[in-house]
């Protein structure tokens, strides 16, 4: 207990020497390896090439790839650079025209920030926590050698009554006791002192208040830089329509009637073409233009590369065009009836059917007939529904169709 | 603080820590999984390469600077691409088709022997509207940021780039972009199937 406070502070001291040999040897490391992998800003060909990566090979730099392409690349940026360009000017001439996910050491941009920042947010995030865990062991070691100076001085107090005891019913005599009180006073000056070497000790802890706002800032701010970094990255370079590119088919609805038909008599033997006369001949029919459309939905209707689908909507359009313009019912009616077997879960010829029956050739219950038959299909639209009952209604009815 | 508080916060700051890493691993990863020949072009909107390149047939060079005012399609091919002959027929028929519409086929020969690229066309096709020209020392492709062919550029009558074809284009396409650029509307960039980076590329 006598020498305590010296002999306890030792060991506190000695538990912080790890921390600082582990921090200083880490630092050295990280100097060393710095130091040994550093280059100067390159500016040879080869050194150049050795930052580009080959656009057709996978993650090999274009001074090291075999690939012809990659060959060119050092060639251009030999040229350049024996034409006085600069590093940049070298590097643009080489990838100027392809993304800058080709650098391998790619330029702190919008999109990679992320790269650059993280480090640097895991680096704050990294002090937080040991600052915390720091001032942990502090706090440990630290307080328990005050609470056994406190110990040591409220048993010094003690050991002073009892001598005083002892004295007073004279069990020792008055020499030794004065000689054992100031051993006790010395030691009680000695452990006050340490008690105050202790609280203004340079590793004294600060307040819990303050050691916890510190770690947590440290923390917070380093989640921050990380989330906003990596949210950032996220937003500028998400795969959506506005970046990169996308797969898409063929859409005939991006080209000009003038365009299509152009596209169509250059390419007999595409094996779209019928989906293309066909989208023309739709496009004419629904302007009005049934001279335009009759060509191609005709020729959909003879071709024998068309879809069932393709050729029984042709022949329903070319159906009753033959009745609603020219007025040849039996005409329309073989042509519908094509269609129907091509198609036959398809009401829509059948409907047609009923109507050139009824309007045509006025046989009002053969139309009836049809329309009840279109009836017992699914329909989907409501409004359709509606018009083939009305139009049954009619022809039962006995009416005279007017289209 | 006491040892229930303290394990309480070090439970926080470890969950933090997995989400954090969660996160990272997802947005890293989705970013190395990205194709950079399918990441935008910097040369859309960005004037022409002007290029002076040796003719595949015929003699002399030509430069695409000679089409200024027209719109311009070039086109990069090799006989060793499969997906250069499945798109040839829709360029040759294109070519013929605008031939007389302001618009010029370009085919550039990639990585090929002029004897191969030249017995590829008697193969499949000779468009005689269409100006082929031989890419020495790769200098088109790199201008053009080529990764692989087929790739289609068109250039407007101002001489930007406007718009990209990755893969073997088709005759609508090609119409597409065309109708687009007569427009003035820019036709973008469209990926329609594979490419190929060099003969032995499966």
């Amino acid at each position: 207990m006598r020498d305590g406070t010296v002999a306890e502070r030792t060991p506190a001291v000695i538990r912080s020497i790890p921390w600082s040999v582990i921090s200083i040897v880490v630092m050295a490391a990280a100097l060393v390896v710095l130091i040994a992998t550093y280059r100067p800003p390159a500016d040879t060909a080869e050194e150049i090439g050795s930052l580009i990566r080959c656009p057709v090979c996978q993650g090999v730099p274009i001074s090291e790839s075999p690939a012809p392409m990659a060959r060119d690349m050092m060639e251009i940026l030999r040229r350049e650079l024996a034409e006085g360009a600069s590093r940049q000017e070298a590097i643009d001439a080489v990838l100027g025209a392809y993304p800058g996910s080709l650098l391998l050491e790619p330029p702190v941009s919008a999109s990679t920030l992320a790269l650059w920042g993280v480090p640097l947010g895991a680096l704050v995030v990294g002090l937080g926590l040991a600052l915390t865990l720091r001032r942990s062991r502090l706090d440990t070691s630290t307080l328990l050698e005050e609470a056994e100076a406190r110990q040591r001085l409220e048993q010094i107090r003690a050991d002073l009554e009892e001598l005083a005891a002892q004295q007073a019913s004279g069990e020792i005599d008055a020499e030794a006791a004065r000689h054992l009180r100031e051993g006790y006073e010395a030691e009680l000056a000695e452990t006050h002192a340490a008690l105050r070497q202790l609280a203004s000790a340079p590793d004294a802890p600060l307040p819990r208040s303050t050691t916890r706002a510190v770690a947590g800032a440290a923390l917070v701010v380093g989640a921050l830089v990380v989330v906003v970094l990596v949210a950032g990255a996220f937003i500028v370079d998400r795969p959506d329509q506005s970046s990169g590119v996308a797969d898409v088919a063929a859409d005939p609805s991006s080209v000009s009637n003038e365009t299509l038909a152009a596209v169509i008599a250059a390419n007999e033997d595409h094996p779209q073409i019928d989906g293309m006369r066909l989208a023309l001949a739709e496009r004419y029919y629904e302007e009005g233009d049934f001279q335009s459309s009759f060509p191609y939905y005709f020729d959909v209707a003879s071709s024998d590369k068309a879809t069932p689908a393709q050729a029984a909507t042709a022949l329903t359009r070319l159906g009753w065009m033959a009745y609603s313009g020219n007025g040849e019912v039996d005409t329309a009616l073989d042509l519908l009836a094509q269609a129907r077997e091509l198609v036959p879960d398809d009401p829509f010829p059948l409907y047609l059917e009923g109507l050139v029956r009824w309007c045509g050739r006025g046989d009002a219950s053969a139309g009836a007939e049809a329309f009840r038959q279109v009836l017992s299909h699914d329909l989907g639209d409501e409004t359709v529904r509606q018009q083939v009952e009305a139009d049954l209604a009619a022809a039962e009815a006995g009416e005279t169709c007017e289209r | 603080m006491t040892a229930t508080r303290r394990a309480s916060g070090l439970k926080i700051t470890a969950w933090a820590v997995v989400a954090l890493s969660v996160v990272l691993a997802v947005v890293f990863a989705s970013r190395f999984g990205s194709d950079p020949a399918l990441s935008e072009s910097p040369l859309i909107g960005q004037p022409a390469p002007d290029l002076t390149l040796p003719r595949l047939t015929g003699s002399g060079e030509a430069s695409l600077s000679d089409y200024a005012g027209d719109i311009v399609v070039v086109n990069f091919f090799a006989s060793w691409c499969l997906e250069c002959r499945l798109e040839h027929d829709a360029l040759v028929a294109a070519a013929d088709s605008f031939a007389d519409a302001g618009v010029r086929f370009v085919g550039i020969s990639y990585q090929d022997d002029p004897i191969d690229s030249l017995e590829f066309l008697e193969e499949e096709g000779f468009s005689e509207t269409t100006e082929y020209l031989i890419d020495e020392g790769s200098r088109a492709a790199v201008a053009f940021g080529v990764f692989g062919i087929p790739e289609t550029f068109f250039i407007d009558p101002e001489g930007t780039v406007v718009g990209r074809i990755i893969g073997p284009t088709d005759a609508l396409t090609l119409g597409g972009a065309i109708d687009a650029i007569r427009r003035g509307e820019d036709p973008g960039e469209k990926r329609l199937g594979n490419t190929r980076s060099g003969p032995g590329d499966a």
